[in-house]
């Protein structure tokens, strides 16, 4: 279950364990930055917005009961964050409330998009060509288990009943497509600018 | 860097890996550097593949990791340096919570102490001279009652008038009680 990661993360966390912690924001920095992008319009800010909302995660991490899940409480915490900056700058937030439950499936990098420079969103789309490259490269197998998880969410054990093979080989599978991936992607990675 | 180890990452960041499993990825991603960057690549694939990374969130990833902990950072070394500067009389870390209050009754002590001796209250010499010397009580006359109860009978209405509460009534009821005494 995603959860237990979650749910061991921020036990470590609660320790001080501050890796543990790195290992949460990229885990979810990518999501609570497109649902900030939702409310948020210029790049800058979101990436402002992003920032505080996980400084306010880390500070409210030892009041985190566990009782509802930590993504949920993450976006709830982003959500406010978003709506408080856009009150503070007496902007209205968005009319159409966001659904937390859903955030991780909305459309919100549009705004992003848009005021992305054309370098960068070059880089972005050189990107997504290079994952669709490696994963139209990989052996049907790897293919299949890979697209199972990545594109229809399964679980590795709903792979497994799809793909008539034991659990610990959609395991194999999904991590062999990923070396794959990102044998692909770490030389474009590395080399990247840090835009600010 | 281990392919099983790498494996097990990879099932961490699926939420598949079991509990023996999980702490281990955690605990080498700790001292692993490089475990961590595959842990993020990893995410952000996912992130790519499911159009939610934008070119911003890809490109600030690192920066923004270190924005919080500086930011992080400077509050607890503010929170270090604010208990540093705490009263004398506060507990710090390491001293027992009776000798903090044992310190904190001393300072207190010592300064009543000083405001004793620096106020006058044990000082022998009488300090009320000025007020002490032979003043000649003349009584007001007439005109100077009149004028003064005139001011002070305008003062008091105009107080009731213009303020909330019931004081400037009491005042009323009570000048008209001394006036009514004389």
């Amino acid at each position: 279950m995603a959860q237990d990661t979650d749910k061991e993360l921020v036990r470590r966390v609660k320790k001080g364990d501050r890796a543990a912690f790195d290992l949460l924001f990229s885990r979810y920095q990518q999501k609570i930055q497109h649902l900030v992008a939702r409310y948020v319009r210029d790049s800058d800010e979101v990436l402002d917005v992003t920032q505080e909302a996980f400084i306010k995660a880390f500070r409210a991490l030892p009041k985190f009961r566990g009782e509802s899940q930590f993504y949920t409480w993450l976006y709830r915490i982003a959500v406010n964050t978003a709506k408080n900056h856009l009150v503070a700058r007496s902007r209205r937030p968005p009319g159409v409330d966001v659904d937390i439950a859903d955030g991780e499936y909305m459309d919100g990098g549009e705004y992003l998009q848009d005021s992305d420079d054309p370098q960068s969103t070059l880089a972005r789309d050189q990107l997504r060509e290079a994952i669709d490259d490696a994963i139209a490269a990989l052996p049907e197998d790897l293919k299949t288990a890979v697209t199972l998880r990545e594109f229809e969410g399964l679980s590795y054990e709903e792979i497994a009943v799809v793909m008539e093979c034991p659990v610990g080989t959609v395991r194999s599978r999904i991590f062999r497509a990923r070396e794959a991936i990102d044998d692909r992607i770490k030389p474009m990675l590395s080399g990247r600018a840090v835009r600010r | 860097m281990s392919e099983k180890l790498k494996e097990a990452l990879s099932a961490a960041v699926d939420g598949e890996a079991d509990e023996f499993e999980l702490r281990r990825v955690i605990d080498e991603a700790a001292k692993d550097a490089g475990l961590r960057d595959t842990w993020e690549r990893y995410h952000l694939v996912s992130a790519v593949l499911a159009d939610r990374a934008s070119d911003a969130s890809i490109a600030s990833r690192q920066a923004l990791k270190s924005r919080i902990w500086e930011s992080l950072d400077y509050e607890g070394a503010n929170a270090e340096e604010a208990v540093a500067e705490a009263p004398a009389g506060a507990p710090k870390a390491g001293m027992p919570l009776w000798m903090g209050r044992a310190v904190g009754f001393a300072v207190a002590a010592g300064v009543a102490v000083a405001i004793m001796f620096g106020s006058g209250v044990l000082d022998e010499t009488p300090t009320g001279q000025v007020a002490t010397l032979d003043v000649q009580e003349v009584p007001p006359s007439d005109a100077d009652m009149t004028r003064s109860d005139a001011y002070m009978m305008h003062h008091v209405q105009h107080t009731a008038l213009n303020s909330s509460g019931v004081l400037s009534f009491v005042k009323v009821v009570t000048y008209d009680r001394g006036e009514s005494q004389r």
